[in-house]
Parts: structure tokens; C-alpha cells; sequence
């Protein structure tokens, strides 16, 4: 990266910084933590809801796919989101709050995306605002409450700008090495685990819908396959450990 | 990745000289021959095609591999690998049996 480059991206996460984005970080975890405890007390079954709405919005999707290819790319777009939630919800981490430290580049993604989401939220709350402090000054009913909302929101979706703003500042800065090292991972988990993940690739190749662990084990042929599919299970424990501090299951 | 590469220039470069040899200067090759030639050119390049593919296949084995298991919750890899267990318990009991 050129060094004025670096110096942009240094003076945005300053000016970020300056705006409360590290403070209003910790605001925005504490709310991801409490939304998990919320959830998973309220709707523990939440993942079979929203496999039901992943397969809804997949057969609307194949009923205007005119190609073979585009229907295993719905198919797969489904899959992996399937996957997706279920690695939030089980590990309680939102994928737009958190790297991924064996595909750091994912995150970039999710941060412009959630960027978008907050300034059309602005949007919204620059055209309300004006319309409903009108509304109080002229006396209208509920109008002070709605222009309290509406200016509430406003200063969420400015601070959720300037947190995303932060993060891509800071994501910027090492993305060079973050794609360095996310292809030394892949080509170490290629090394280590190739043929443990064509089985779990050939069966989920099979079926639209995620295949069972049962469905998955039937597609074991050798030792070698075996031997990795412990060795992948047994890293991911241990990563987990590792990022909770806690103690393994 | 870098390796495939490598492989596909060699052989595809060793089948267009070939051919550019054989069918270049002014020198029109018999039929057979540029026939041949042509095919051995085209393997060149399927062949590197291939390995490159492969390469590239083994990537989203691993894109699918690595989501499915980060997928699963804590409980699902204990049970996981208690079935792994018992999976390696049976195979080594069948080839006892068979020694037997």
C-alpha cells in the first residue's frame, strides 16, 4: 500500500476515533450479547425458522432460474447461509461485529454492506425528522415522540457509519497481510484436511437441503479421511476454547 | 496454484512450437501432421486446464469443508467425534475379525 494511502486510512480511523467509535464498539457488543441471551431464551429453536425462510426464499428463487448453473447457485447461496446462521447463532457472534480469523477478507463485505443498511437508515431519518418536528411545533398528536425516535435513531445510524468507517479504515491498513494469511490457511487446511472436506463437499453435492453428521459419516471410505475428519474437529474445538477462555464441553 | 501454472506453459508452449514449427515458414504440413500436432496442443492446454481445475476444486472442497464444521455447535463436535470414535473402534474390530 502507497503511504499517502495508509496516511487516509490513518487520519479516517483518527477522525472515527474522535467521533466515539471505539466507545460506541463496546455499546454494540454489549447489545450483540444481551440480543444472543434474548434469543436463544426466547426462540431456541430459532435455526429451524430460518432454515424454513432459507428454503422459501430458495424456491422462489429456482422458480425464475433459467439455467442449470443458476440453480446450483441458489442452491449453494442457500446452503451456506444456512451455515452462516447457524455459526452465529451457536458461537453468539454476529458476522458483521467479527472476523473470521481463518478468512479475514470475508468481513469487508459485511462492513460495507452494514454501512449501506445504516445510511439508508440516515436517509429515513433526514426526511422524518424535519416532518415531525413540524408536526410537534404545530401541536400534532404523537409527533414529539416520533421526532424524539426519529432523532434517537439518527444518532445510532451515525455512530453504526462511523463504527463501520473505523473498521474498514483498520481493515484497509492490513489487508495486504490479511490476504496473505488467508491463503497460507487455506492451503494448510487444503494440506491437513483435503479429503476430509471432498467428503463433506461430495454429500452436501448430493442433496439441496444440509446433510446430517450420520450423512456425512456414511461418505467415510479410508483411514486417512477418518484421521482428518477428527483432526478438523478437534482444531475447531480447540479455536473455540481458545476464543471463549472457557472450558471444553 | 504457481506449480499448475508452470506445468500448463510447459506443455501447452512445447505443443503451439510444435505446431508453429511444423506448420510455419511458408512450409504447409501434410494433413496428418497438422493434425496431430493440433491435437497434441489442445491435450497441452486441456491437460494444464485440468490441473488448474483441480487446484481451484480443491479450494471449495475446503470453502464447503470449513463451513460445515463451524456450523456445528459445541455439543454437535462432541457427538461428532464420539461417532468418529466409535467409527475407528468398528473398522479396527473388522480387520481383528479378519486377521482371525
Amino acid at each position: 500500500m502507497k503511504k499517502e494511502e495508509r496516511q487516509k486510512w490513518k487520519q479516517q480511523i483518527k477522525l472515527c476515533e474522535k467521533f466515539g467509535a471505539k466507545r460506541f464498539q463496546k455499546v454494540v457488543f454489549g447489545v450483540e450479547k444481551a440480543k444472543f441471551k434474548v434469543l436463544k431464551t426466547i426462540a431456541p429453536n430459532f435455526i429451524e425458522y430460518y432454515d424454513k425462510y432459507c428454503d422459501w426464499k430458495k424456491k422462489k428463487a429456482l422458480k425464475r432460474a433459467k439455467t442449470q448453473e443458476e440453480k446450483d447457485m441458489i442452491i449453494q447461496r442457500a446452503q451456506f447461509e444456512k451455515m452462516a446462521m447457524r455459526k452465529e447463532f451457536h458461537q453468539e457472534k454476529n458476522r458483521n461485529y467479527h472476523m473470521d480469523s481463518k478468512k479475514p477478507t470475508e468481513i469487508y463485505q459485511y462492513l460495507e454492506w452494514n454501512k449501506g443498511v445504516h445510511k439508508k437508515g440516515m436517509i429515513k431519518n433526514a426526511i422524518l425528522l424535519p416532518i415531525f418536528i413540524g408536526g410537534s411545533i404545530m401541536g400534532v398528536p404523537g409527533a414529539l415522540p416520533l421526532a424524539i425516535f426519529e432523532l434517537l435513531s439518527a444518532g445510532i445510524n451515525f455512530e453504526c457509519i462511523n463504527i463501520q468507517n473505523y473498521n474498514i479504515g483498520r481493515y484497509k491498513i492490513m489487508e495486504e497481510t490479511m490476504k496473505k494469511r488467508e491463503a497460507r490457511t487455506v492451503k494448510k487446511d487444503i494440506e491437513e484436511f483435503g479429503q476430509a472436506s471432498e467428503v463433506i463437499y461430495s454429500t452436501m453435492k448430493k442433496k439441496e437441503d444440509l446433510p446430517s453428521w450420520d450423512e456425512i459419516l456414511q461418505g467415510i471410505r479410508n483411514p486417512e479421511q477418518l484421521k482428518q475428519f477428527r483432526e478438523m474437529l478437534l482444531r475447531e474445538q480447540s479455536n473455540r476454547v481458545a476464543e471463549k477462555g472457557g472450558v471444553r464441553i | 496454484m504457481s506449480s499448475s501454472l508452470i506445468i500448463t506453459g510447459v506443455v501447452a508452449g512445447a505443443g503451439v512450437t510444435a505446431y508453429t514449427t511444423g506448420c510455419g515458414k511458408g512450409f504447409q504440413a501434410d494433413r496428418a501432421t497438422s493434425l496431430a500436432i493440433t491435437t497434441t496442443s489442445t491435450v497441452a492446454m486441456g491437460l494444464g486446464g485440468t490441473l488448474m481445475n483441480h487446484h481451484t476444486m480443491d479450494e471449495i472442497h475446503q470453502k464447503y469443508g470449513s463451513a460445515y464444521i463451524e456450523s456445528m455447535s459445541d455439543e454437535e463436535l462432541v457427538e461428532a467425534l464420539e461417532s468418529l470414535n466409535l467409527l475407528a473402534a468398528s473398522s479396527d474390530e473388522e480387520k481383528t475379525s479378519k486377521l482371525v
